[in-house]
């Protein structure tokens, strides 16, 4: 019946608007893959004076993804308001588009054979996950930096998805302070600026980190990698000890940088524009030290005979979903060990590179809990529940348990299937917890987060799970809401044909 | 025949208005007196200002030598009450309009049967009967399933591409001798609608109806350039009643539906009544709200809201966007020819739906009747009786008026489309095509 | 409504003038709990002067001690205001001392004065046994299950019996005049999110919820008794803890001890039809079995046990080693065991398929989760009730839709009624509690020295008045050696606060807290 239309006399109105929306979706890929193009490209610049053959390798995926990449930034515009759901999974089809691109380097590279084994590596690098099946002695050192790279690129995507994408699709997300203010004083007054001057701050933080590694003495290839993996809170390291056998001094770089790294980009912007009340003022980046320090505390006397640094940098790996480790800490004793799990699960401020529940929501959430409790007794009582001095509306609210449910129920989920592929009952929670905070190391894999303990079925199963670490929860189950729906949809396909018999 | 119709809102107008352009004494009663005054003004008919269940004011209208009482204010007890007041003076036959389910359910039957209800009739579930009626044939903007459905009427505009677009009515006619499925029984061009000749030429932009044997709808589809894809997703724009009822059978058929509702207490209501549909809270010409939904994703948008310009609005955005299929509900129909031109597909009004019910009551013998909202033109169906001047005559030798045609003919359950060499026999049950003014000449040769 | 309840919370304090001074709904519910399990005392005491004749002085005395007290604080006491606080004070005091002078049976008989074992300690794991029984927790800290007389034990099977239904209820069920408040009061003790009236009056709801709960006691009581293999003691006993989805047993092998196929099936269905909806109960007594089907809660409680079931029995046959035989019985009686948060073992021994502490990591798993997810509202088992589940469940799908579409309105649907939003809310709150709860209560029992999967699956049994835990306090080992004593009676505190569904034991300090601060 659009034919219908063409005829009458004003012609189809709004043809003029059709022709430059476009999808989010594509869009979104086209602009990850040509950052994982630059940044692959530099390496395979740099690669030219290591490894030849690998350099090339590098390059070549560099100009194919490349040439996707920015051909479709051209091409492409962004529709005026584009649905919540698409934005999601658009989100996540540009992981996943990184995650394919990653898989093609490790395997034209030669540093594994095994398709599962790329997979892995690769999502475990764009997830900012600390898990690895690879034997990292024997990288090159172009490889070393270019497989950090994947995890810096993947930080990026976490802010930027945190601060620019979802809230400008979700009204209210909880951990966003309302944009308020001069101009100058918001971190993102336009999606543009807000992505200039986040990867300002964060290229900015990955050099001081680097050079700090450096003056500390940690050499030149280290330092990079580091720093690109402590920034982007990954955790990769071109030492198969982490940082168990560096100086005193780089640990110590390593510990504040991860703190920083779990931080809020709003909290770093703040503190920036030498706004330090408001940064000091921020409820959640006081709960974040707060936990930092009471679990520190907890570690000093949960156990025997560990030192201060030792114990903060724990802590701070954990709360910061890095998964550096300077000891073996799965042996420290159970206590400890739930306290990490805790915080592991807590994970860092909104809007930074970490992952996990994140500290505003578990605030927020417990301050529902609380209201709740209050209710019970005084029924007609009206509590709100705030956050920044800014009352968080009941639907938010509501959403927000919502979600927090699906996500207990999701580590749950997964926590049973790898438990059905046989690893044990503490390292199937334990990981399917941390992959989800996008941390990565558990009990059962050791400290350096060896993924070869999972067995190969349980690396697979933990794909989806970083993806839902990443880029939210919402595309994996989404996925899992569309399994349950498809008995509905099978019973409407069966009314339909039945229909049409008729 | 005397009819009091009690109510002048926009159905108790319409039957009014059509009832006395066919030569019936009409009275209408209402309590606005602004409103009778516009129809003193418009229409040949008694007005009287008061309330309907008052015994008096009934009384004024001539409720005693009335044969016909309608009951249809918005009112459901107001037009039992009348009806109840009416048989009980005497009237003998009542239309009553009843909308709340409770009242329509077996459990209300006594009352009905108390208040002399001989017909009920519900607008909204008329206008959701005739949507979904479109739904089997998309792109078409009316459809009437006459005698039992084995004689379908499909009005559709054609589209330039269409294969009919061109051609004479004779062309056509001689492609698909010797028996033919389907007939082009009225043209709309402009504000015109004629009862076609042989040599009539369809042009692109052209209303077509066209009667057709069921079995050959597909033809006919195919024929008028019409798209044959059953919608997949519907989106129902407003949430009164029609959209209820519409968004239940529609799911109950394994259509995707998303109702847009403003009242976020009728919002919640319908989100807990209906199961497999989404229930969007939010204004229907928000446009944001419409982006944000993907309206252009939807095969089919009817908009079903109180308000005729929200619901103009909100169609011609989603036509924008790219949706296929817009249905608008309109209650002001002074603007009908505007939205065919601007883009809406259908405009459908309860009005119609309704008054084709109130008219096939009137009329008695009528199995069906049909009455669209674009021109004049009524579809009915007869049945010839015996000894009439049509039983066992060539329809050529029947002397039937200018403005009208017999399209199809039933006999024994099978359908046949009838041409001047045609013979006609008592029992046949046959589907005229007229304009108002010629039903009666129609009836007296047939009835 | 608020009116209504003062006006007749005054009424019924002049309809009892004369008697005490003090008004208080707490002190007054209290009062005539405890007598109910001095009733119980005195019963037992008798049993075991017929019997054993070990412990009559210490059954003997604790009642003659719990019926003073409660006696005196019955008659010096009247009701007083039906306030939300102070019904949770009510409750959440009333189950504290009922525990704590539940304990003095296995005190004052020395049960746990094992070799080494210090007054403390036993005091600590007197208090554990009571807490454990009074909660339908069914966890013990009893080694030596030859040292108590038959009828001491027979008074811990009766303490899971009193907990099943509740004390509060059945005060309610004899004090017509709580009729008010006692609505609010059985709702803050029944499992669940709500309990509905079978009938206008409160009391009559409650008394037939007792008659119902008396009947299956006893039909599973007489199916056992006749069974071979079974005495009429042993039928009682186990009758007692079936009925109440308990899972104390009078054998340190549990149900092993029997090594029956025939009591298990029994007691498979005794646990299935204790953890349903007790209403449902009484209503197809009436002639109404249809409430059963209709319920979306009884159906997802069955699909749940045949579900885990059979996945259970899968893993163990394909893992375990056992035959399907053997891994059928120990599935599927584990799991309902479980599932109903009775807690019964029918290990036969540590090597045996019963015990569930060998079961491959999956299996194990799907333990801890039916631990959190207990059976039906309204039924003796605890966790945080499969309704609850099935609503956090479409909240959680709502909230995920609702991101999609951000103006959508999707209500809650439990079967195909809509759920209130207030209660969803409560819902939510209620889960996220009880797993802020999980977490500290993790925390403190390892700092007390558990190990992590001990005090993962105790906490979270507890909290679910399970029974047996997993890794070294499995269900044929010993509370005793699996955690210290601050461990333990921090598990007795969760079992109570599980008992309860958290809001009553939290909010128990509110009304006296305010009292405090209203005299000041």
């Amino acid at each position: 019946m659009t034919a219908n239309s063409a005829v009458s006399s004003g012609g189809p109105p709004g043809r003029l608007g059709r022709q430059r929306r476009y999808s989010f979706g594509r869009l979104t890929v086209a602009d990850a893959l040509a950052g994982f193009s630059i940044v692959t490209a530099l390496c395979g610049f740099g690669g030219l004076f290591d490894d030849v053959s690998e350099a090339l390798a590098l390059l070549f995926t560099a100009a194919i993804t490349g040439a996707i990449g920015f051909t479709g930034h051209r091409v492409l515009q962004p529709r005026r308001r584009t649905p919540p759901g698409r934005v999601v999974s658009g989100l996540a089809s540009a992981w996943i588009a990184l995650v394919v691109a990653g898989t093609t380097v490790y395997l034209l590279t030669g540093i594994t054979s095994q398709l599962d084994d790329a997979l892995f590596e690769s999502a475990a690098g764009f997830s900012t996950t600390a898990l690895s099946t690879l034997d990292v002695d024997e990288f090159s050192t172009t490889m070393h930096i270019w497989r950090a790279s994947t995890q810096w690129l993947g930080g990026a995507f976490g802010i930027l998805a945190a601060v620019i994408a979802l809230p400008g699709a979700m009204r209210g997300s909880v951990h966003v302070p309302r944009g308020h203010g001069r101009r100058l004083d918001r971190l993102a007054p336009t999606p543009e600026v807000g992505r200039r001057r986040i990867m300002a701050i964060y290229s900015g933080l990955t050099t001081v980190c680097g050079l700090g590694y450096f003056a500390t003495g940690l050499g030149t290839r280290d330092s990079v990698v580091h720093a690109l993996t402590t920034v982007s809170t990954g955790g990769f390291s071109s030492r198969a000890d982490s940082l168990a056998s560096a100086g005193t001094g780089s640990q110590l770089v390593a510990t504040v940088f991860m703190i920083i790294a779990g931080m809020s980009y709003f909290a770093l912007w703040w503190a920036l524009r030498r706004q330090a009340r408001r940064f000091l003022e921020s409820s959640e980046l006081r709960l974040y030290l707060s936990i930092l320090v009471i679990a520190t505390i907890g570690l000093l006397v949960g156990v025997d005979g560990i030192s201060v640094g030792d114990a903060l940098f724990s802590v701070a790996s954990a709360v910061s979903t890095t998964g550096y480790a300077v000891n073996d800490w799965t042996v420290y004793s159970p206590a400890a060990l739930s306290i990490l799990l805790v915080v592991v699960a807590t994970g860092s401020m909104g809007a930074s590179a970490g992952g996990g529940l994140r500290v505003a929501r578990v605030r927020s959430l417990i301050d529902f809990a609380n209201r709740e409790l209050r209710r019970q007794l005084d029924p007609n009582s009206v509590t709100v529940v705030m956050a920044d001095e800014r009352a968080i509306d009941d639907r938010e609210l509501e959403r927000l348990t919502g979600y927090q449910i699906a996500h207990f129920g999701l580590a749950a989920v997964g926590a049973f299937f790898l438990a059905v592929v046989g690893v044990d009952l503490i390292t199937a929670l334990w990981t399917a917890i941390s992959v989800l905070s996008t941390a990565g190391p558990a009990p059962g894999t050791g400290p350096f987060g060896d993924a070869t303990a999972l067995g190969a079925d349980g690396r697979l199963l933990l794909i989806p799970g970083m993806l839902a670490g990443r880029v939210t929860i919402l595309p994996l189950l989404l996925a899992l809401v569309s399994v349950l729906r498809t008995k509905d949809r099978a019973t409407r396909r069966v009314k339909r044909m039945l229909r049409s018999r008729r | 025949m005397h009819v009091v119709v009690v109510g002048a809102g926009e159905v108790g107008s319409y039957v009014a208005d059509r009832l006395s352009r066919e030569g019936h004494d009409v009275a209408i009663i209402d309590i606005d007196g602004a409103k009778l005054r516009a129809i003193d003004d418009a229409l040949d008919v008694l007005t009287v200002c008061g309330s309907g269940t008052h015994p008096d004011v009934l009384r004024r209208a001539g409720v005693e030598h009335t044969e016909l009482i309608v009951a249809v204010t918005a009112n459901d007890e107001a037009n039992l009450i009348s009806s109840m007041i009416a048989k009980s003076i005497g009237v003998p036959r009542s239309i009553v309009r009843i909308e709340a389910a409770e009242l329509r359910g077996q459990a209300a039957e006594d009352i009905r049967k108390a208040a002399g209800a001989d017909l009920i009739i519900d607008p909204d579930a008329e206008t959701a009967e005739e949507v979904l009626e479109l739904l089997d044939y998309p792109g078409a903007d009316e459809v009437a399933h006459m005698v039992g459905g084995e004689v379908v009427v499909i009005g559709a505009r054609l589209p330039p591409g269409a294969p009919l677009v061109g051609r004479t009515l004779g062309d056509i006619g001689e492609e698909f001798e010797p028996d033919w499925d389907f007939m082009v029984t009225a043209i709309g061009r402009g504000d015109e609608t004629v009862i076609p000749r042989r040599d009539h030429r369809l042009e692109a932009g052209d209303h077509v109806r066209v009667a057709v044997k069921r079995s050959a709808r597909r033809l006919v589809i195919e024929l008028l350039g019409l798209d044959s894809q059953v919608p997949n997703r519907v989106m129902l724009l407003g949430g009164g009643r029609t959209a209820e009822m519409l968004a239940k059978s529609l799911a109950t058929r394994g259509i995707q539906v998303v109702v847009v509702e403003r009242n976020p207490t009728r919002a919640r209501e319908l989100a807990e009544r209906l199961d497999d549909a989404l229930v969007l809270e939010g204004d229907i010409t928000d446009a944001d709200l419409l982006e944000e939904a993907d309206v252009g994703r939807f095969e089919m948008v009817v908009a079903t809201t109180g308000e005729d310009d929200a619901n103009i609005l909100a169609c011609l955005y989603a036509k924008a966007n790219g949706a296929k299929e817009t249905v608008a509900v309109v209650h002001r129909l002074a603007l009908l020819t505007l939205l065919t031109d601007a883009g809406i597909d259908v405009a459908l009004s309860p009005r119609t739906a309704t008054a084709n019910g109130v008219l096939r009551f009137v009329r008695g013998g009528v199995a069906a009747v049909a009455t669209f909202l674009h021109g004049d033109v009524e579809v009915l169906e007869l049945e010839v009786a015996p000894g009439s001047p049509a039983d066992g005559e060539l329809v050529r030798d029947l002397n039937l008026p200018k403005d009208a045609l017999i399209a199809a003919a039933v006999r024994d359950g099978k359908p046949r489309i009838i041409r001047g060499r045609s013979h006609l026999r008592a029992r046949d049950r046959v589907v005229v095509v007229a304009m108002p003014s010629a039903v009666e000449d129609v009836r007296r040769a047939i009835g | 409504m608020r009116f209504i309840r003062l006006i007749e919370a005054r009424r019924a304090t002049e309809l009892h003038h004369g008697r005490g001074g003090v008004r208080s709904t707490a002190l007054h519910v209290m009062g005539i709990a405890l007598s109910f399990v001095a009733v119980g005392m005195f019963i037992t005491a008798v049993l075991e002067w017929g019997s054993t004749n070990r412990d009559t002085a210490a059954l003997f005395w604790s009642g003659v001690i719990c019926l003073s007290l409660g006696g005196l604080l019955w008659w010096a006491t009247q009701p007083g205001s039906a306030r939300s606080r102070d019904v949770f004070a009510a409750v959440g005091w009333t189950w504290v001392v009922v525990t704590l002078i539940g304990a003095l049976p296995f005190i004052f008989a020395g049960t746990f004065a094992t070799n080494g074992v210090g007054f403390v300690e036993q005091v600590v794991n007197s208090i554990f046994e009571s807490a454990s029984g009074y909660s339908c927790t069914g966890s013990t800290s009893l080694l030596d299950f030859g040292r108590p007389g038959r009828g001491l034990l027979m008074y811990r099977q009766a303490t899971q019996w009193y907990g099943g239904m509740g004390i509060v209820v059945l005060a309610v069920a004899v004090l017509p005049f709580l009729g008010v408040g006692g609505l609010d009061l059985m709702t803050a003790e029944a499992p669940g999110p709500s309990s509905d009236r079978l009938t206008p009056r409160v009391s009559e709801t409650a008394k037939r919820l007792w008659a119902t709960y008396l009947l299956f006691t006893v039909a599973v009581a007489v199916v056992l008794t006749v069974l071979p293999g079974a005495s009429l003691y042993d039928g009682v006993a186990h009758g007692l803890t079936t009925a109440s989805t308990g899972g104390f047993s009078p054998y340190s092998d549990s149900i092993g001890y029997f090594d029956s196929i025939t009591i298990e099936i029994v007691l498979i269905i005794g646990m299935v039809i204790g953890g349903t909806n007790f209403a449902h109960h009484w209503r197809a007594l009436q002639g109404h079995p249809e409430g059963y089907v209709r319920d979306p809660e009884f159906r997802g409680y069955i699909l749940m046990l045949v579900l885990v079931a059979s996945a259970v029995v899968g893993l163990i046959w394909i893992d375990g080693g056992f035959g399907f035989g053997t891994a059928l019985r120990a599935g599927v009686f584990n799991v309902v065991s479980l599932g109903t948060s009775t807690g019964f073992g029918n290990a036969t021994g540590t090597e045996s398929a019963g015990n569930f502490v060998l079961w491959v990591p999956a299996a194990q798993m799907m333990i801890l989760f039916l631990m959190v997810s207990g059976a039906c509202t309204g039924s003796t088992s605890g966790g945080i009730k499969v309704m609850r589940v099935q609503v956090l469940i479409a909240h959680s799908i709502r909230s995920i839709k609702r991101d999609q579409h951000p103006r959508a309105v999707i209500p809650v649907k439990h079967g195909s009624h809509a759920v209130a939003e207030d209660i969803v809310s409560r819902m939510a709150g209620f889960f996220l509690l009880y797993l802020l709860l999980v977490l500290t209560g993790v925390v403190i029992v390892t700092a007390l020295g558990g190990g992590l999967v001990e005090s993962i699956a105790a906490i979270v049994g507890s909290l679910g008045n399970m029974g047996p835990a997993l890794g070294e306090a499995g269900p044929t080992a010993s509370f005793a050696t699996a955690f210290s004593q601050p461990a333990r009676l921090v598990l007795a505190l969760f079992m109570l606060i599980g008992r309860l569904e958290i809001f009553p034991m939290l909010l128990m300090f509110a009304a006296p807290l305010r009292a405090i601060r209203d005299r000041t």
